[in-house]
Formats: structure tokens, sequence, C-alpha cells
């Protein structure tokens, strides 16, 4: 009991403390939520970075894992590189992305867009390219993390089954479809919650890269309670938008952990 | 699974992978390239190698008088929370690992408050910190970090101690020593190669982390983090200026990663909660 008490006290002052504060005052202003339209586009966007970010890094981080789980000469050398996005700061990801996107002609997507004959384009000028870096940025540094989440579960794979699929004479698609895509159900699902676990709490890419602009397009609902604290001014609204993000998450931690008990018991 | 592999699709496997890893590298490479070329070149040639290198971005950027300072505010946050982290953290998996505290519910307990917003603790800090006076104090800093950075040491060394067969600790016992002397004596030894690892990721997060650090520091305290943050503006004009930033802070955590690569998937899993 000793040995958790040090834990249980950090716990109390920094997390359950500062909750209990936020709740609190965040009651005083509950009912602006009603009529704050910015807010129902604040949590538009959330919806649409999540569901971008998703379709583009869980059929790409699958992909890499099955090519990582083939027996290749250099494979060790694959994967280390490609655990270097995780470790990049989200400064970082959002300088170089900075950098690719960037305004007339000397971005590297420009760049490469000039070579195609293709006139530059504004990225973060405009709400659907400005979202689109975003999620690019995003996938950049998580890509990796899905495929190497990915390449842990493929490496557990039941060995016998695919033994047994193989004296019945199915194929290696047949395989894949009917054997690997069922089995990593689970995983597929704990990264899905993991992702969006992280994305209702997205702010250093859009604080940093697109200003959360053009207007509202890009702004995430943490950047949102960032602004109305520092910038509108208005500290107790700020405190009912952080007790809706509190309950938001708690809601998608309580699916998470409904669904995923197994997984968490490997640790 | 790899039973009646061609060696022509062995090829092919190797080239998509050998294209998604050069798409994967190259903002990075493009990064470190940019900081070298002078203003001319980013606009005139942004794609090719062909260029005369300069340091001039680099001059520039340590002109800059706020950079040692953040630099070392850095380093002192990480020299704080990181022996604080391991202290707590290896002492509660310990407990986990041995005696199973709450059926599984104190880990439960730690990983949910992994998914508390930081945003939400941070707001409420910033506020409760103007009203008891201590503004930007360093000290909110570092209990938050110890805070948050707890759970993803605290998976990483309960897998640890978890792999520290119990024979050799019993044996311990039988011989007369108490829990806190096994704890000391025998199981902290053992698992210090993932107990290191663990304290190279929480480090990696110290370095990286923006979001509080921009919230809860002052002019005085900010980390390198913040000020890297401060030098990005989207109407920034010295891309150079930036890439060298970029590539001053992204050193430290590769090289620190490099040491703890085994580690890293299961550390980020769980606190990876920082997008």
């Amino acid at each position: 009991m000793l040995f958790i008490l040090p834990a249980l006290i950090v716990f109390t002052i920094m997390v359950a403390y500062p909750i209990f504060y936020t709740l609190i005052y965040g009651s005083i202003k509950f009912t602006t939520i009603l009529k704050d339209y910015i807010l129902f586009q604040v949590l538009e966007n959330t919806l649409t970075f999540t569901l971008g970010c998703l379709t583009l890094q869980l059929p790409l981080g699958l992909l890499i894992a099955i090519l990582l789980s083939q027996d290749l000469p250099g494979k060790k050398i694959i994967r280390t590189l490609m655990i270097i996005p995780m470790m990049v700061p989200s400064v970082v990801n959002a300088a170089m992305f900075q950098l690719i996107a960037a305004s007339q002609e000397y971005g590297l997507l420009n760049g490469f867009l000039h070579i195609l004959g293709i006139p530059p384009v504004n990225w973060i000028g405009r709400p659907d390219t400005a979202m689109l870096t975003l999620i690019l940025a995003n996938s950049w540094m998580f890509t990796p993390f899905v495929a190497l989440v990915y390449l842990g579960a493929i490496s557990s794979l039941p060995k016998e089954m695919y033994e047994a699929a193989m004296i019945d004479g199915a194929s290696r698609i047949q395989r894949f479809i009917r054997i690997t895509l069922p089995l990593l159900k689970t995983t597929t699902g704990v990264i899905i919650l993991l992702r969006l676990l992280q994305l209702v709490m997205f702010f250093d890419l859009p604080y940093l890269l697109t200003s959360g602009g053009p207007g509202y397009s890009t702004m995430s609902i943490s950047m949102y309670a960032y602004i109305t604290a520092f910038i509108t001014g208005d500290f107790y609204y700020s405190f009912t938008i952080t007790s809706l993000i509190f309950f938001i998450l708690m809601g998608t931690a309580a699916l998470f952990f409904k669904y995923t008990k197994t997984w968490w018991r490997g640790y | 699974m790899v039973m009646g592999v061609k060696w022509w699709e062995k090829l092919c496997v190797f080239l998509i992978l050998f294209v998604l890893l050069i798409i994967f590298m190259s903002p990075l490479i493009y990064m470190v390239l940019t900081s070298f070329k002078s203003p001319e070149d980013i606009v005139k040639s942004p794609l090719s190698f062909n260029f005369n290198p300069t340091f001039l971005n680099w001059e520039r950027l340590f002109e800059m008088p706020d950079l040692p300072l953040c630099c070392l505010n850095s380093l002192i946050f990480i020299s704080t929370v990181v022996p604080l982290v391991a202290l707590i953290g290896s002492l509660a998996a310990y407990a986990e690992s041995r005696f199973g505290i709450w059926r599984g519910n104190f880990r439960l307990l730690i990983l949910s408050t992994n998914m508390v917003p930081s945003i939400t603790i941070a707001l409420a800090l910033y506020y409760y910190s103007i009203q008891i006076g201590m503004q930007g104090s360093p000290l909110f800093l570092i209990m938050v970090y110890t805070a948050i950075n707890v759970p993803p040491f605290f998976l990483i060394a309960l897998s640890g101690f978890n792999a520290i067969p119990r024979e050799i600790e019993e044996a311990a016992m039988v011989d007369g020593c108490s829990t806190f002397k096994v704890f000391l004596k025998i199981s902290l030894p053992l698992a210090a190669p993932v107990l290191a690892a663990a304290m190279v990721i929480t480090m990696i997060n110290v370095w990286n982390e923006f979001m509080l650090a921009l919230i809860l520091t002052t002019a005085q305290t900010r980390t390198a983090a913040v000020f890297a943050g401060s030098t990005l503006g989207y109407m920034e004009i010295y891309w150079g200026k930036v890439a060298a930033t970029g590539t001053l802070l992204v050193i430290p955590p590769i090289i620190a990663g490099a040491t703890a690569q085994k580690y890293l998937v299961r550390g980020f899993t769980a606190g990876a909660i920082k997008a």
C-alpha cells in the first residue's frame, strides 16, 4: 500500500482536483453551449479530422505491417526508421509541414505540382486544403504507430491456422480475408479508439500549423477552449468547454475499456 | 505465412516498402536540407539537392537570445521530472506486479488518468495558479509532467517486473529480507534495463510536450518546444530558420529514442495521448 501512495497523491492533486475545479466553474455558463454555433463547427471539425485520419492511417498502417511481417533482408533497418516519426516533437511536425505546404512556389508539395505543370495551391489558406494538410501531417506521425501496433498483432497470430488453411488449398488472398482480417478486429478497435481519444485532444498541430483557420475551419475543440480562455478572455465559459471535452473523453474511454479488456490485460 | 513466396514477390514487397520509407523520410530530409540552404536557394530550387550549403540559418538561430535559456529550462524540467516519475512509477508498478492492487482496478485507474484531457487540467491549473499568486511557477509544470508521465512509465515498468521470476524474490524473503529490501536489492537491479528505457521515453515526452508548457510557463520558464512554436508563424518568411529550429529540436529525441527502441511502441501506446 505504501508503494502506491505517491502515485495516488500525485493523481489526487494533479488530476482529480483540477477536474473537480473545472466542473464546478464550468457549470456556471453551461447553457451557453446550446447557443454557441462555433462549438458545433468545432465538434464537426473534430469528426472530420478523425474520419480523415482513420481512412488514411488504418489501411496504410495495415499495408505497412503486412509488408514488414514478410521475411525480408533489411527488415530491421526499415522498422527502426519507421519508428522515427513517433519520436518527433509535434512542434517539429508542424514546422515540417509548414515547409512542405508552404504557400507560393517553394513548398515541397507545390514544387511537385510545379513539375507536373499544376499551378501552386495555397494549402493552408483554404478550408479544405488546410484540413487536408492537418490530416497529412498527423498521418505522417501516426501511420507508423498504427503499423507497429498491427505488426505486433500480426506476429502473434496463430501459425497453425494458416498451415491448416494452406492444406485445404486456400489462396493467399483467401487466407488474408478469412483469417488475418477477422483476427485483427480487436486490434483495429483499439487503434480506432486510441486515435479517437488523441484527436479529441488534438491541439498542437491546429495551433501551430493553421492557427485553426482560415476562420474556424480547422479549429479543434481543445484549441477553441484555449482561444476562449486566452483570446476572448471568458474563463468560465472555457471551463464549460473543457468540461464538455472531459465528458466526451470519458465516454470514449468507457467504450475503450469495455471493448479492449483483453488487450490491456497483456500488460 | 511466408511459405511459398517467390523471389520476384519479395522484390515487389521490398520496393513498395522502400517507396513508403522514402515518402515517410522525405519531410525530415527536406527540413534538414532546407536548414542549410540560403534564402535564395529555398525560393529558387526547393527540391534540388544541388545547392551551396550555408550555415546562415543556424547562425541566425543561435543569435536568438532566448534559445539557450529555453533549452536549459527543458533540461531542468527533464532532470526533475524523470527521477520523480521513475520513483513513483516503479514503486507503483512493483506493487501492482507483485500484489495486484484492487484486483486490477488500480491499473485501470492509472490508465484512465491518462485519458483525462490535458487542456482541462492545464486551464484549471492556470487559473488556480493565478488565484494563489504562483503564476508561471515551474513547480506546476513539474507536477503536471510527473502526473501525466507516470502512466506510460508504469506500464513499461510493469512488464519489466512481471518478467522477473518470483522464485528469486521468494528465496530472498526466506533469507529474511523485507519487501522493501527485496524491491531495492533484487527486483530493481533486475528490471533496470526496462526502467532505463522507460526513463528515456519519459525524457522524450517531456522534451516534446508543447501545450501544457505553452499554458503553464512564462517568458523565463519557457521550454524549447514553446520557443520553437513561437518561431513558427503562418506568415513566416524565414523558412531557413524554421527548418534549423526544427532540426535542432528533433535531434535529442531521435538519439534518445534509438537507445530505447524495443519499448517505444508500448510506451507510446500508453503515452501517445498527446496529439
